[in-house]
């Protein structure tokens, strides 16, 4: 049984794959030109601190978190080299990056195009349909942006055409592309970074099933009439095809698991919301907790950013805390008494006029308040 | 450490207790069942222990719980020596032999091995990562928060209330309606730890997926499939995506619900088979307890009277039920008023009326995004093999088909007929809702594949 799975299984991939190369033929016209591949020795380090590294571009991330690598370009037409790859010595500590390109066109002015992925040892990119990746190349930069003094080891980058091979490979970088947890996670996996450029995993896996069972169910037809169909059969090549697209999320969740040991592992609650992209607001929450000394006082947060404002709601309990999910504006100054405090993240629409004490906001609504702490954050006052 | 493994112990024993008694004549699956559904029950029942106890003035500290636990499981061992729940009118059902090759126990290794790793990895990342989901901090755990810092179940009312009482003696959050097993579980680890801790107190999760597998597990034995295709399956459910993100992003609900759904609705489909009373309490109680979860456990425990109806009932006047069952339906929403607030819901909030483009949207979270793997497919290849191939009818399985139809009808209709289809289009509540239907519709393609199966061991 398994091995006339395995048999359709690799009958089906040999199908769908001639079936892609024919009509990746089709569509691909002319000739393909040849890939162009800058070492170490052709990379200037324009941002950062650069590395003694053999073999290497190596950079240090600067102050604000930003290393730039640029490689002189000539004679290199960008619309016939879609694909742009980075191969990395180990893994660099990057959380986003940004191609940037001159082209003869645009003169001085440099294109971009942000790419929102912690890369691994090797990162495969489509620009075929990035905005002004067209005309004659006479630079191209990549901007690295991660915590400052990240290390960045680069081996080479290249710029490759559309080919069948390196159509599959920038489709198999997709899919093994590691993407820390965000908050959109929890509503949907979607499978892939590049939705609508790449293919699903999903899709394919179910194209796979179709054509092995097709196979099966076809030979065996013809072989010893539908009596001989094995249902079975059916259901291991079904059950192969889930062990495969259930192994890239085992992949992805490996990782993740291993970012969130690297991240949290040994330390204490404060510690870990200290490591998290909230640190600056649950240090801000803890100075206001710190800041207010009445036992039942009550706080209203206000801000026009729903995160922040249900995020330092979150922070201040078991304090009496209120905030209003899309409200811009503080409630009408009626429900105020004094002693109560009020925490105001940037940006909020209120403004405080620091002579007369008075906070305005709303349509007309005007609150006497003391202002005891401001920062970058926000601020806090307290009713009087 | 010790301190949070004796309270998910505490929890499981609980509701062990409570389930072993009920399971007496079950003959296959028994042990994941009372695993299972023991687990789950715990995880239902701690809370409920502690709102009593807040109802008596008792605060909700670790010592109480724990004693009020041991009492009633001691209770639950008691009553169910007395009262022995047994006698089915009609056989079990036999799981066929199972071939016991090296390749057949290897593969079922396989498969047992990747559902441990991925129930440790789930676990790791749980006791590590601080409570992180948007609507976790909103308005699940600000209530965990403050009843662990009060020992009591504090009110939380919306924010109009909050301001007309000064916020005096109440609290506010975005939600302050919702049911709250979820943060009084939350509560309850808290307080075995004696300190606030948004990592640990989530572990909570990993109890509730693995009841929601051993269930899986054991129903599927009970329902007469083989030990391999009732691990192959339990494998699906328990690697799906968008499920194990509910396990390691803990702090949303909807992982509790789809789980009591499931667990109802595998009683349920095995009591309409064996008419054995366990799986009919057992149908019960979580159909039931789907109200103490989410708002939306009202509308899936309504999806269990037409199933009961055509399950009781001779065909032609089942038919004839539904379709009477149906123009009530259509009559109630005509006439029902429009501000009358149901299961946290109004019809004037609803806004009725068709829109077209969260069709599309649908479609991809089932068949071209990655949340349920290969399932949505899955399906649809048994549904359309059970038909068209084998020429059968899904009269077998009419009870748990005609609760799966009503729950999708009702599915579609919130995303396709009301304001919820932003949730659609923007993929932000689309996938999340079907988590509360996926595992129960995972067992339903469980019993087609069962069917398809057979045809294969009858030729044999």
């Amino acid at each position: 049984m398994l091995r006339t799975a395995l048999i359709c299984l690799a009958i089906a991939i040999a199908l769908l794959l001639s079936g892609y190369a024919i009509l990746g033929q089709k569509s691909a016209g002319e000739p393909a030109t040849t890939a162009k591949t800058w070492t170490n020795r052709d990379m200037d380090v324009l941002v950062g601190l650069p590395v003694n590294a053999r073999g290497v571009a190596a950079v240090r991330l600067d102050q604000s978190g930003r290393g730039v690598v640029e490689v002189a370009t000539r004679n290199i037409a960008l619309a016939d080299l879609p694909y742009l790859q980075l191969r990395f010595r180990g893994r660099p500590d990057v959380l986003a990056m940004i191609v940037g390109w001159r082209t003869e066109a645009s003169g001085r002015t440099i294109r971009n195009h942000r790419v929102g992925l912690s890369p691994g040892r090797e990162l495969w990119l489509d620009m075929g349909d990035v905005r002004h990746w067209q005309g004659q190349a006479t630079s191209l930069a990549v901007v690295f942006l991660g915590p400052p003094g990240g290390r960045v080891d680069l081996e080479t980058i290249s710029l490759r055409p559309r080919t069948i091979a390196s159509s599959l490979r920038v489709q198999l970088d997709d899919w093994l592309t590691f993407v820390p947890w965000r908050q959109s996670s929890i509503n949907a996996y979607i499978g892939v970074t590049a939705p609508g450029k790449t293919a699903y995993p999903v899709v394919v896996l179910t194209l796979l099933f179709i054509i092995a069972s097709m196979v099966y169910l076809t030979s065996t037809r013809l072989g010893r009439g539908r009596s001989g169909i094995r249902w079975s059969v059916v259901g291991v090549i079904f059950t192969l095809c889930w062990i495969a697209v259930d192994g890239l999320w085992q992949y992805r969740l490996t990782q993740q698991v291993t970012l969130t040991a690297e991240t949290f592992a040994g330390k204490n609650r404060e510690e870990k919301l200290l490591a998290t992209n909230d640190d600056y607001l649950f240090r801000f929450a803890q100075d206001v907790r710190q800041a207010i000394h009445t036992k039942d006082a009550r706080i209203f947060i206000n801000t026009t950013d729903d995160y922040l404002g249900m995020r330092s709601a979150y922070y201040l309990y078991p304090m009496n805390v209120f905030w209003e999910r899309h409200a811009r504006a503080l409630p009408a100054s009626k429900f105020f008494q004094r002693g109560d405090y009020i925490v105001l993240l940037n940006p909020a629409l209120a403004s405080l006029n620091s002579e007369t004490g008075e906070l305005t906001y709303g349509t007309g609504q005007i609150l006497k308040v003391r202002a005891i702490s401001s920062t970058n954050v926000g601020a806090l006052l307290e009713v009087i | 450490m010790l301190m949070i493994v004796v309270a998910l112990m505490l929890t499981l024993a609980w509701g062990v207790a409570w389930i072993v008694p009920l399971t007496g004549e079950l003959r296959h699956g028994r042990f994941a069942i009372v695993l299972g559904y023991g687990c789950f029950a715990g995880l239902i029942g701690v809370p409920v222990l502690m709102r009593l106890l807040n109802l008596g003035g008792v605060p909700l500290r670790f010592e109480w719980i724990t004693v009020t636990a041991i009492a009633t499981a001691v209770l639950g061992v008691a009553l169910g020596r007395r009262l022995s729940v047994s006698g089915h009118p009609r056989p079990p059902l036999t799981p066929p032999s199972t071939r016991d090759s090296r390749w057949y126990q290897l593969a079922y290794l396989m498969l047992l091995a990747l559902i441990l790793t991925r129930v440790s990895l789930l676990c790791v990342e749980v006791a590590w990562r601080p409570l992180f989901p948007f609507d976790a901090t909103m308005h699940w755990a600000t209530k965990s928060r403050v009843w662990f810092d009060h020992l009591a179940i504090t009110p939380f009312v919306e924010n109009a209330t909050w301001l007309e009482a000064a916020g005096s003696g109440v609290y506010t959050d975005h939600h302050p309606d919702y049911p709250i097993t979820t943060p009084l579980l939350q509560v309850w680890i808290n307080a075995a730890l004696g300190n606030w801790n948004d990592s640990a107190m989530n572990l909570p999760w990993v109890l509730c997926f693995v009841a929601l597998g051993a269930a899986f597990y054991g129903q599927a034995r009970a329902a007469g499939c083989s030990s391999m295709l009732a691990m192959v399956f339990t494998y699906f459910l328990l690697s799906m995506p968008l499920l194990n993100t509910h396990v390691g992003l803990a702090g949303y609900a909807d992982l509790f619900l789809g789980t009591s759904y499931c667990l109802a609705l595998m009683a349920f489909h095995n009591w309409s088979v064996t008419r054995q009373r366990s799986q009919a309490i057992l149908a019960l109680v979580f159909a039931l307890a789907c109200l103490l979860i989410k708002n939306e456990g009202f509308f899936w425990l309504l999806t269990l009277l037409p199933a009961l109806l055509v399950v009781v009932m001779p065909a032609k006047r089942s038919v004839v039920s539904l379709l009477l069952l149906a123009v009530v339906a259509g009559l109630t929403l005509a006439w029902f008023p429009r501000n009358v607030v149901v299961a946290g819901h109004s019809l004037d909030e609803l806004s009725i009326y068709f829109r077209s483009s969260t069709v599309s949207p649908t479609f991809d979270s089932f068949f071209i995004y990655g949340s349920w793997h290969l399932f949505a497919p899955l399906l649809v290849a048994l549904i359309a093999a059970t038909v068209f191939v084998r020429r059968s009818c899904f009269y077998p399985y009419r009870g748990v088909t005609t609760a799966l139809a009503t729950a999708f009808v009702l599915f579609l209709f919130l995303f396709w007929f009301t304001t919820y289809s932003y949730g659609a289009i923007h993929l932000t509540a689309i996938s999340r809702i079907s988590l509360q239907l996926v595992p129960a519709a995972t067992f339903f393609s469980l019993l087609l594949a069962r069917a398809l199966l057979a045809d294969d061991q009858e030729q044999a």
